[in-house]
């Protein structure tokens, strides 16, 4: 029973020894490694909050379908908001998509 | 097609520390605006070669480009779809291809570089040195390949409408009788977005110029040939269905955001949303500035972005992994004894307690209490695995063969 005991102990231990050190140096690894790792954020590209048009509470996910029928993309179409994005970009403008070159085309500098 | 210095004839080149043309040859400065352009009718000159008059041959590996010749030295430039400016091959002066610039959409503004090429290896080396699990070699890192690119952005506005379906769970009655329910929450709105930029060059990883923001779009001039000299530079090549997309998915991401901010509740995630993006038609045609540095480690290219206005470093590095491994597994041990001898001293007392008939109690506390810890570090260790596999996801951008073509098919 001490052996079991102790087997148990050691078990758990570990385990929340392993969980912490592991978060513990994650983050020194993310703090030294990942470099610059951010980008831009809802108030650096917005001109205010969001205008929540609905809220709702549900004890089951069998509301989902009726929520997205009354709010989702297909509700767009009805609340006249859908539009034809890009009429004003003619493709003819911009050259089409570049080949992949495995080769270098240009010689180095000598 | 260089912009030639008054003074003697010799090319001059935009200097980002003091934003003036410079000449190299007898060290004279202009202002940006100062100097005209006189070389445009020369364009008549310029004669564009298929790849097959290039290379002689007709092969699928060969891509049309188009061939300047240098008014330095006489040589032939080749320049490939997108590039709008770049270097002789030969003698290295810097090169505008106007023909590139005007026959495609022109920008309406450039964010000129600020920072220096020498700045830039400043900003990089003083981040690297800071870093604890960077190995030597990359902390002495010599630079194989420098390039300053302007990347061809939009600017836009839109309008974004979004519905999201969130699970959370919310904690119901106290004490003994506390327990967590899962709740559903349906969140639908709109928001208007302004100056969000987006990298409008398809052959770099949208993830990798992403992080390159915020740009100080209070600094933008107006779009000028000039500040291009010295630097190389690519024209738009992403079309609009594809802003819109871009678009969509990163306000969505920010919807989401917003959406689960305004719940508030434990452990949320969106299950579902439906983003819908229109984007104004006012789209803002801009360059913006950035270093290139790629380094070798093991063979293996790296390469690390500069913000060439901001100076942010970009990228993630390979890390000392014997390093890691050794400091995660000593600092386990030593907690996970201490935290075996709490443990064998909690079982003890459960044990001996749940032995006798009143105590059940206590010992349903120690059981809660081993539960609760369990579950604690069982959370940490998943937010300790995913920032691993992200700080491993961004390194595979850093050695990403794409971004290294992407700057490396640039001559010189």
């Amino acid at each position: 029973m001490q052996i079991f005991l102790w087997m148990i102990s050691l078990a758990f231990g570990l385990f929340i020894g392993a969980a912490i050190s592991l978060s513990i140096f994650s983050k020194k690894l993310d703090d030294s490694n990942n470099i610059g790792d951010s980008t831009s954020t809802f108030d650096d590209v917005s001109s205010g909050m969001v205008q929540f048009t609905h809220r709702s509470t549900y004890d089951t996910t069998e509301y989902k379908t009726q929520f997205f029928r009354d709010h989702g993309y297909n509700s767009y179409d009805r609340q006249g908001i859908k539009k034809d994005n890009f009429q004003q970009l003619d493709d003819n403008d911009i050259p089409e998509d570049i080949p992949e070159v495995d080769i270098p085309l240009f010689k180095p500098l000598t | 097609m260089a912009t030639l210095c008054k003074n003697c004839g010799g090319p001059l080149i935009f200097e980002p520390s003091n934003g003036r043309m410079l000449c190299k040859t007898c060290g004279s400065t202009f202002g940006v605006n100062d100097i005209e352009i006189t070389d445009r009718e020369l364009l008549e000159e310029i004669e564009a070669l298929s790849a097959k008059k290039v290379f002689g041959v007709d092969d699928v590996k060969y891509f049309d480009c188009n061939v300047y010749t240098c008014n330095s030295c006489g040589g032939d430039v080749i320049i490939n779809n997108t590039e709008a400016s770049t270097y002789c091959m030969y003698c290295g002066n810097p090169t505008i291809v106007f023909s590139r610039v005007s026959k495609q959409r022109r920008p309406e503004f450039i964010l000129p570089f600020s920072i220096t090429k020498e700045q830039a290896i400043r900003n990089i080396k003083a981040t690297v040195n800071r870093g604890f699990f960077v190995p030597k070699e990359i902390k002495n890192f010599d630079p194989e390949l420098i390039r300053g690119i302007y990347i061809p952005y939009w600017i836009i506005k839109a309008d974004h409408y979004n519905a999201a379906f969130i699970k959370g769970e919310i904690v119901t009655g106290s004490g003994k009788h506390k327990h967590y329910k899962t709740q559903y929450y349906g969140r639908a709105g709109e928001f208007h977005i302004q100056n969000m930029t987006l990298d409008a060059s398809d052959a770099l990883n949208d993830n990798s110029s992403m992080k390159l923001e915020p740009f100080d779009l209070s600094a933008l001039k107006d779009f000028d040939e000039n500040y291009l000299t010295g630097f190389y530079s690519d024209m738009a090549d992403v079309t609009g269905p594809k802003v819109a997309a871009a678009a969509n998915v990163r306000a969505d991401q920010m919807f989401r955001e917003e959406a689960m901010s305004d719940v508030r509740v434990k452990n949320m995630n969106v299950i579902h949303s439906e983003p819908y993006t229109v984007v104004d038609d006012d789209m803002i045609y801009a360059m913006m500035p950035c270093w290139f540095v790629t380094i070798k480690y093991k063979g293996e290219p790296l390469t690390i972005l500069v913000n060439g206005d901001s100076g942010k470093v970009v990228c993630a590095l390979p890390f000392n992994k014997a390093l890691f491994i050794t400091l995660v597994v000593i600092t386990a041990l030593v907690i996970g004894v201490a935290c075996a001898f709490a443990a064998r001293f909690l079982l003890s007392a459960f044990f001996s307690t749940s032995s006798y008939r009143h105590s059940s109690r206590s010992s349903g506390n120690s059981g809660r209490l081993f539960i609760y810890v369990a579950a604690a570090a069982g959370s940490a260790l998943t937010a300790a695995i995913k920032r691993i596999q992200k700080v491993l996801k961004n390194l595979n951008l850093t050695k990403s063969t794409a971004t290294f073509k992407y700057v490396k098919r640039r001559q010189g």
